[in-house]
């Protein structure tokens, strides 16, 4: 099965979801340490 | 409600939907959130000597940061679920997202590692000088996350088509080549003459490049020529 079809994720947006959710989890913890200490 | 069936090219085929999706991607956020906040804590320990007490019947000599008596466990038990939640759906997104999981090893120990050895370099008073009892942990746990990393990334390069670049490989490639060879000898036999005396050209030249010993080439000339017999 190919990309580009509609018939799923394309790879390049899985990767960028996962770089946009590595920083949202960076900034949640910077957050909530900051927020508790 | 409409499920999506993903499939892409680097996985088992396997399908998975949204829900899917938007899970991984928790186990991702939740496990850079854990490593972030371990960080931070940590850092917050060793500015107090790196040793702090909370509760107990004892006169606790330094006491925790606010917060890091909750936030450090907390981290650690929420970074391994959150590990856990990655490694089970990127199973199921595909290899290299399931894999990708094998990341949080490194960040964990080159990230405390670098406190350890920043704090050991450039202690916070009343210390000065190096540290040994940090820089030695540092030194450590940075190794110990740098070499698996570096075990990762040459394991992609390998599958690659520039794989017999260097004459040990190219050497190791023709070995292979030539078991491949002399096996197939052995299984089918050789159909015609010119084809075994290819083969056996093939085995000289293999001998004057030095990828194959003299006794080897004997060894393999004898298997070519009795598999011809078959």
């Amino acid at each position: 099965m190919s990309f580009g079809q509609g018939d799923g994720y394309s790879p390049q947006i899985l990767i960028l979801l996962v770089v946009v959710a590595v920083f949202a989890g960076i900034l949640f913890g910077l957050w909530l340490f900051g927020a508790m200490t | 409600m409409a499920t999506i069936a993903g499939v892409n090219q680097w996985g088992s085929g396997s399908r998975y939907g949204p829900i899917d999706v938007a899970l991984y991607l928790l186990g991702v956020a939740g496990l850079a959130a854990s490593l972030t906040i371990l960080f931070l804590g940590m850092r917050a320990v060793m500015d107090v000597g790196g040793f702090c007490a909370e509760g107990g019947p004892y006169e606790i000599q330094t006491h925790c940061p606010e917060g890091t008596v909750i936030l450090m466990p907390l981290s650690i038990f929420a970074g391994l679920g959150a590990a856990a939640l990655m490694g089970w759906k990127g199973a199921q997104l595909g290899s290299p997202f399931g894999a990708l999981v094998a990341l949080a090893w490194p960040a964990l120990f080159i990230s405390l590692g670098w406190n350890f050895l920043e704090y050991a370099i450039w202690p916070p008073p009343p210390d000065t000088g190096i540290v040994w009892g940090w820089l030695i942990p540092g030194v450590i746990f940075e190794i110990m996350g740098i070499v698996p990393l570096l075990g990762l990334l040459p394991s992609q390069r390998w599958q690659g088509p520039s794989a017999a670049d260097s004459p040990a490989d190219l050497k190791s490639a023709r070995k292979r080549l030539l078991n491949d060879l002399v096996s197939s000898a052995h299984e089918r036999g050789w159909g015609a003459q010119d084809d075994l005396v290819s083969r056996l050209e093939r085995l000289a030249t293999l001998r004057e490049q030095g990828a194959i010993t003299d006794e080897e080439f004997e060894a393999a000339k004898r298997a070519v020529i009795g598999g011809s017999g078959q």
